[in-house]
């Protein structure tokens, strides 16, 4: 077996320790030459989203999608919503737009090729997406149904953020 | 992460980037920066192609993560719409098809921010694992950045500049 081989078959083992670990019961898997795929998601009462993480040798990517299929009649301003975003709001992952199907994803990964695999660094970074991207696919589609200008809806939740942090800073010091 | 831990974060991340010859002027502290409640970080640059852009390097105690931008100055709000169309086409495709870095364009600060960030387990951080980021991060993002010049100065297709940008990326 080649070293890559066997790398990329470990890491895939931590990987499925630490979505069961999470709590992510049974991932779907499917095993392929040189990595690892498992396909689980988290479902809530107004939508469902899937995550997609792929493991490689030296690289885990994270995919989440939000399978809620805005409809938007002209691109750009969407384009610069989602870039407003990432802008703002993001930490370790950010968002694209699929426009093949006018779908919203979440995108993150985790480099292995220098140190061994980190659990820590893996387990937080699987809540963190998926935190995010069940907050944030909610305010787009709260920003959707809401007829408001979204622009205008997403200046108040980050003003709102901004706030919380600034208390929380008060609040160390 | 409280401030002294971040505080020594920065003088490794400091110290990898004068192993790979990539200078850098002490730190700052922001006590507010956009997104995030407090960080610091310290400032260096990088000219490739004859593009020089300003590289800021942050450690952001209260979210736990380190982050690594490139910034070139760009007003994209000078643009005619088609313009500016076909610049968010090659950003959302490079954003879509890159799981570790992405591309943001900043009209209030008029520039094209290139981006990445992770989270430090342990409030520590994996020399070797930041300096395959960081040697990523100066080989990439120059090279996208070649592309968005192509196309401002040649209105080139997006999708054009994407796949040939796809075909270098894999030479390298």
């Amino acid at each position: 077996m080649s070293n890559e081989r066997k790398n990329f078959q470990s890491t895939h083992e931590n990987i499925r320790s630490c979505l069961i670990e999470l709590g992510f019961s049974e991932p779907h898997e499917e095993v392929e030459v040189d990595s690892g795929i498992f396909i689980t998601g988290i479902k809530n009462d107004d939508f469902e989203m899937p995550i997609e993480i792929t493991c490689k040798a030296d690289i885990v990517y994270f995919k989440v999608s939000s399978n809620l299929l805005f409809n938007v009649s002209d691109i750009i301003p969407f384009y610069r919503l989602l870039n407003e975003i990432n802008f703002t709001l993001m930490n370790i992952g950010h968002f694209a737009i699929n426009e093949a199907d006018n779908d919203v994803i979440l995108q993150t990964s985790v480099d292995l090729s220098a140190d061994d695999f980190d659990r820590e660094q893996m387990l937080t970074t699987i809540q963190r997406i998926s935190l995010q991207g069940l907050e944030l696919f909610n305010l787009l589609k709260e920003m959707f149904e809401s007829g408001q200008c979204p622009f205008y809806f997403l200046h108040d939740y980050i003003e709102e953020n901004r706030k919380n942090q600034l208390t929380n800073l008060e609040t160390i010091h | 992460m409280d401030v002294n831990s971040a505080r020594i974060i920065l003088a490794q991340m400091q110290g990898c980037f004068k192993e790979l010859n990539v200078p850098f002027v002490n730190e700052s502290e922001m006590l507010y920066c956009e997104g995030f409640s407090n960080a610091i970080n310290f400032r260096s640059w990088f000219e490739k192609n004859g593009n020089l852009a300003e590289i800021l390097a942050f450690v952001v105690p209260s979210h736990g993560i380190i982050q690594l931008t490139m910034n070139y100055n760009q007003n994209i709000e000078d643009f005619d719409e088609s313009t500016i169309r076909n610049l968010f086409s090659l950003l959302n495709a490079i954003n879509k098809s890159d799981s570790t870095f992405y591309w943001l364009f900043c009209s209030e600060a008029a520039k094209l921010e290139f981006r990445t960030a992770y989270y430090l387990a342990g409030n520590r951080l994996g020399e070797r694992q930041f300096k395959s980021l960081l040697g990523k991060f100066l080989n990439i993002g120059p090279l996208y950045y070649k592309y968005f010049r192509r196309l401002i100065n040649y209105n080139e297709d997006p999708n054009v500049m994407f796949y040939k940008m796809q075909v270098e990326l894999k030479a390298m």
